[in-house]
């Protein structure tokens, strides 16, 4: 499920480089302690990102 | 880069929940490559059809720091992906024979059962190779908090042989025994 596209490639901080692909959750195995949640982000085009 | 999902802690702690991923100068998230990271909301929950604002975090190449939110809705991985092992012929009725053929793979997909799933066993172990098992949702997506209950298995020689399948207790419980013919 794609929650939010990319809104196009730069490298400013008015436009938004990175789209979430998913939030995915619970993941099993059930966990007594709390719920596991995935997340999966993606790198929009022409945005070489670092940490 | 880092991710904080807004979502309430119980208990006196406010701290929010931080997904870190593994993105460095040396190990950058190229254009149009996916990330992926798991976290265990310890004294967290979240409900269905509720959005959350999620605060993404880090650096460009260019050092520029970028920093916005997201309403996200976080949604069950047992609807996202039904199939546990996709193009592999799923068997779920043990009334009906499985037909596979020597090196081809096929995968036994039961109902979620209590303690901890579904067992296995056959008597020719030179058979069959067990390959992976998963713990998935049921057919009416009900959840599996128990374990295993999804099987993928790699014919090893021909012949006709079974599989059954039962609840590890003492005695075993709920056998199912699946016939399958393996050809050339």
């Amino acid at each position: 499920m794609i929650l939010a596209a990319c809104t196009g490639a730069s490298s400013t901080t008015s436009q938004q480089p990175i789209e979430v692909v998913s939030v995915l959750g619970p993941i099993p195995p059930f966990n007594p302690g709390g719920p596991v949640v995935e997340i999966t982000l993606k790198m929009c085009p022409a945005n070489p990102l670092f940490l | 880069m880092k991710a904080s999902l807004g979502i309430i802690r119980a208990g006196p702690s406010s701290t929010p929940f931080i997904f870190n991923f593994e993105v460095t100068p040396s190990n950058p998230l190229l254009s149009d490559k996916t990330i992926g990271t798991q976290l265990t909301l310890i004294g967290g929950g979240f409900s269905d059809n509720v959005s959350y604002p999620l605060i993404i975090e880090g650096n460009l190449e260019s050092g520029t720091e970028y920093s916005y939110t997201k309403q996200v809705q976080i949604e069950s991985p047992l609807v996202q992906n039904p199939d546990p092992w996709p193009g592999v012929s799923v068997y779920r009725d043990s009334n009906s024979p499985i037909m596979t053929r020597v090196n081809e793979t096929f995968s036994i997909m039961l109902p979620p059962t209590p303690l901890f799933g579904w067992g296995w066993q056959n008597i020719d172990l030179s058979a069959f190779s067990l390959l992976e098992t998963k713990t998935v949702p049921g057919s009416g997506n009900e959840p599996n908090p128990f374990g295993p209950n999804a099987f993928l298995f790699k014919a090893l020689k021909i012949g006709t042989f079974q599989i059954t399948l039962y609840v590890p207790s003492k005695p075993p419980q709920q056998l199912e025994s699946f016939d399958i013919v393996v050809n050339l």
